[in-house]
C-alpha cells in the first residue's frame, strides 16, 4: 500500500458541502486535498443533448445507484424503506441531479423542541446562518423575489426569479383563489448570465444534469473557484476507511483509486462530506480499538436519526395545455400556507408546496402509467392527449421527524465494487409523517381545483423520493446525544469534522442543500477563526 | 457486482415481426391517423436494445412470443402474425409478458420523432436551444404582499 505525504487538510466527498467548504478554506494556503469516488461529468455527457434524454432517467442517469449501476456507484440497500435513495457519485455530488430548488430553512427550523415540543432544537439559529446562506446566493447564483413574507425581511439574492410561465401563472392563480401563500421559488438556477455562466434557456432538463451551466451544480459553481485557489481534487478514490493514530486522533485514510488498487493517505485534519448515507457508511467501517463500534460513535448516533423529507405529489389535470415542459423542471413557485405548526391540523410541523413543471413526453406517458391511467390498446391515444402538457402539479415536502430506529447500518452481505460493504437503510414513516402527508394530498386536490384542475393524481409517499439524506452524525452540545459539536467537529475526535447533511439537528420542510453549503461555509468559517487552538 | 453486460441471443425474423405486432397492440395506430403505432414507429429495435441488456425479460419475451403464436394457432388457425388486428389485441391482453414491455415500449415511442411531432414538439432535443418564457406577471403576488408577514418571529 503506497503512502503520501499527509496533507493538511484532507475532504472526502466532493459535492454541495465538500466544495463550498474547500473554496472557503483555500484563503488559509493550507494543503487541501479532496477524494472524490466519482469522476467530472463533461458537458457532453448530459443527456439533454440528444433525442433520447428521457430515457437515461431509467439508466445512466436515474436518480438510484441500484439502476444506475457506474464504477462509482455504491449499492444501497433500502429494501428496508418505502423511500428509495437518490444520490449522484461525482464533483458536484447530487447537485448534478438535483433541482436547485434552494430555499432557505426558516428561524422556527432550528427551536423545533423549543417551539413545538419534538425533535431537538439546533445547537445554533436561524441569524448565526444568514450570512452564510447571503454568501452561499452569490457563489452558486441564486435567482427569486425578495420580500417573501413565510422569511425575515433581508434575504438577499443576486438573480431575477425563473419564469413562472403559463403553468406557474395558473397555480398562482389558484392559491390567490384560496388565499393562501406562494412565493416564486429561490433557485440556484442563472435567470440572467452571471459570474461566466450562461443564462437558463428553460430546457427543462435540470433533474438530469445542465449542459448549459446554468444550474448551480457545485462543480461549476464553487470548484473551479477552490481549484484555481490552489486544492486539489483526485477522481475515482473511493474512502475505505479512517484511521486514528494512537491517541485516538484521525491520521488519514485508505482508499482504492480507479484501479481499484488500495492506497493510504495521511492527513492533519479530516473533513467528511459523504452525504447522510454515505457519511455514516464510512464512520462504521472506520473501527479500531479506540471506536470498536465506529470512528466518532460513543454516542452510538452515528448511522441514527435518519430524516428524509417524506414526499407527496398531487398532479392536477388542466382541460388546456399549460407550456409545462417550458422552464426549471423543479422550481416555479412554491407554497408554505401549511409551514408552521398547527396543533389544529392533527401533527406537529409543517410542509412546503414545490410547484413542478409539466412532465416530459415519455416521463408523462410512465407517470401515467403509474397512476393505472394508460390503458392497453385503443384507448392509448385518448388517454395520453389528455395527461400530456396538460399536467401541473406540486410535491409536498414533508418535515420528518428525527427517530432512533430510523437508521443506516452496513450491510452484511452487500458491498461495493472495491469489497466495502453497502450501507443498509431501516426507515419507517412517523403517524405524524402519515398525517402530514393526508393533509397534504387533501389541500393539494383543494388548489389544483381552484387553479382549474378536473382531476388529479396522486402518489403518496412518492417512492423514489429519497433525495434528502440527513440527520445521522447529529449535531449538538451534549456528547451523549449528538456525534458532532456546534461547529462539525466530533465530540469524540477533535481533529474530526463532518460538514454534510448527516449532521442537520432536524429537517425542516425544505430542500436541504442551501443550509448543508450555508452550514459548510460557517464551520470553514469558524475553522479559520480558531486554527490556532483547533483542536483544544 | 459485476461489470460484464449480460448476453442473450438475437430475436428471429419471426420473433420479430410478432414482437413489432405485439408493440402495436400496446400501443396501436391512432384512428385518424395522427398517431403511428409502436410497431410501425420502429419501437421494436428500441426494445430488442432493452432485452440484450434483461435476460429474464428476454426469456419471458421469447417464451411469450411463442405461446401468443399457439394460441392464435389454436384459436384461429393461423399464425399471431397473420390474425386480425382485434384478435392480436385480444390475445395479447391475456399475455403478462407484454405488460412488462409497456414501459420500454413508451420510452422508445415518446422519444420517436414523429410522434413528438404529432403531439406538437419540435423534434429536437432540449438543449442547446431550449424554449422561450414569457416575462412574469408579478402583480399576481399583490394578494400575497398584502397580507403580511407570515414567519415565525422567534
Amino acid at each position: 500500500m503506497s503512502s503520501t505525504e499527509p496533507v493538511d487538510v484532507l475532504i472526502i466527498g466532493a459535492g454541495a458541502a465538500g466544495a463550498a467548504f474547500a473554496w472557503s478554506m483555500a484563503e488559509t494556503k493550507m494543503n487541501i486535498l479532496c477524494l472524490e469516488q466519482g469522476g467530472w461529468v463533461k458537458t457532453d455527457d448530459y443527456p439533454g443533448l440528444r433525442a433520447d434524454w428521457e430515457a437515461r432517467q431509467f439508466g445512466d442517469f436515474a436518480f438510484s445507484p441500484n439502476v444506475r449501476r457506474r464504477r462509482e456507484d455504491y449499492p444501497i440497500n433500502d429494501a428496508g424503506s418505502p423511500i428509495q435513495i437518490s444520490n449522484f457519485n461525482a464533483v458536484g455530488g447530487s447537485t448534478i441531479l438535483y433541482a436547485a430548488h434552494f430555499p432557505r430553512f426558516h428561524p422556527s427550523d432550528f427551536k423545533a423542541r423549543t417551539l413545538d415540543g419534538v425533535g431537538d432544537d439546533w445547537p445554533l439559529d436561524y441569524a448565526t446562518l444568514a450570512p452564510w446562506y447571503d454568501l452561499n446566493a452569490r457563489m452558486m447564483g441564486v435567482s427569486g423575489l425578495a420580500g417573501d413574507p413565510m422569511y425575515p425581511p433581508g434575504k438577499e439574492l443576486p438573480l431575477p426569479p425563473v419564469p413562472l410561465g403559463k403553468l406557474g401563472e395558473t397555480l398562482a392563480r389558484g392559491f390567490n383563489r384560496l388565499g393562501w401563500h406562494w412565493w416564486p421559488s429561490d433557485s440556484a438556477i442563472t435567470t440572467e448570465e452571471y459570474e461566466g455562466r450562461a443564462a437558463c434557456i428553460n430546457a427543462g432538463t435540470c433533474l438530469m444534469g445542465c449542459p448549459q451551466g446554468a444550474k448551480g451544480s457545485s462543480d461549476v459553481t464553487y470548484w473551479p473557484l477552490a481549484i484555481r485557489k490552489g486544492v486539489r481534487v483526485e477522481t475515482h478514490c473511493r474512502v475505505r476507511e479512517i484511521t486514528v493514530d494512537e491517541n485516538g486522533m484521525a491520521d488519514g485514510v485508505v482508499y482504492y483509486d480507479g484501479g481499484g488498487t488500495e492506497r493510504r493517505q495521511r492527513a492533519h485534519i479530516v473533513v467528511v462530506a459523504c452525504n447522510g448515507i454515505g457519511t455514516p457508511r464510512l464512520l462504521l467501517n472506520s473501527r479500531s480499538k479506540h471506536f470498536p463500534d465506529g470512528l466518532a460513535n460513543r454516542s452510538g448516533l452515528v448511522g441514527k436519526r435518519l430524516m428524509f423529507h417524506p414526499y407527496a405529489m398531487v398532479t392536477g389535470l388542466f382541460p388546456e395545455r399549460l407550456d409545462g415542459y417550458k422552464g426549471p423542471s423543479g422550481c416555479c413557485i412554491m407554497s408554505q400556507e401549511f409551514y408552521e405548526t398547527d396543533t389544529r391540523r392533527g401533527f406537529a410541523r409543517g410542509y412546503s408546496f414545490e410547484m413542478l413543471r409539466g412532465f416530459g413526453p415519455v416521463s408523462t406517458a410512465m407517470i401515467g402509467l403509474s397512476c393505472g391511467r394508460m390503458p392497453h390498446g385503443a384507448d392509448h391515444h385518448r388517454a395520453y392527449d389528455e395527461l400530456w402538457d396538460r399536467n401541473a402539479g406540486m410535491v409536498a415536502i414533508c418535515e420528518d421527524l428525527p427517530e432512533e430506529t430510523n437508521t443506516v447500518t452496513l450491510d452484511p452481505e452487500i458491498t461495493d465494487p472495491d469489497g466495502i460493504p453497502a450501507p443498509k437503510i431501516t426507515y419507517r414513516l412517523s403517524q405524524n409523517s402519515l398525517d402530514m402527508l393526508e393533509h397534504a394530498v387533501a389541500r393539494g386536490k383543494e388548489v389544483l381545483a381552484a387553479a382549474g384542475a378536473v382531476d388529479t393524481m396522486v402518489q403518496s409517499p412518492l417512492p423514489f423520493a429519497g433525495w434528502h439524506l440527513m440527520g445521522t452524525t447529529c449535531m449538538g452540545t451534549d456528547p451523549t446525544r449528538s456525534v458532532v459539536n456546534e461547529w462539525g467537529r466530533a465530540h469524540d475526535v477533535r481533529n474530526l469534522f463532518v460538514i454534510d447533511g448527516s449532521i442537520f439537528t432536524t429537517s425542516a420542510g425544505v430542500n436541504p442543500t442551501n443550509t448543508i453549503q450555508a452550514l459548510a461555509l460557517y464551520i470553514a468559517d469558524t475553522m479559520k477563526k480558531n486554527l490556532a487552538t483547533l483542536f483544544d | 457486482m459485476s461489470d460484464s453486460t449480460p448476453t442473450v441471443r438475437e430475436l428471429s425474423a419471426d420473433e420479430r415481426r410478432a414482437l413489432a405486432c405485439v408493440l402495436d397492440a400496446i400501443i396501436p395506430p391512432s384512428a385518424e391517423g395522427r398517431m403511428p403505432g409502436a410497431g410501425a414507429a420502429g419501437i421494436g429495435a428500441h426494445v430488442e436494445g432493452v432485452l440484450r441488456t434483461l435476460p429474464d425479460l428476454h426469456a419471458m419475451v421469447v417464451e411469450g412470443l411463442r405461446e401468443l403464436d399457439s394460441q392464435a394457432r389454436q384459436q384461429y388457425d393461423r399464425s399471431f402474425v397473420d390474425v386480425g388486428e382485434a384478435e392480436r389485441a385480444a390475445l395479447v391482453a391475456m399475455q403478462g409478458f407484454s405488460y412488462a414491455l409497456v414501459p420500454h415500449a413508451y420510452v422508445g415511442y415518446y422519444q420517436q420523432d414523429r410522434v413528438l411531432v404529432a403531439i406538437g414538439m419540435d423534434p429536437r432535443p432540449p438543449h442547446p436551444e431550449g424554449y422561450a418564457l414569457p416575462p412574469n406577471d408579478l402583480s399576481l403576488l399583490d394578494p400575497v404582499k398584502a397580507r403580511g408577514p407570515r414567519y415565525r418571529d422567534c
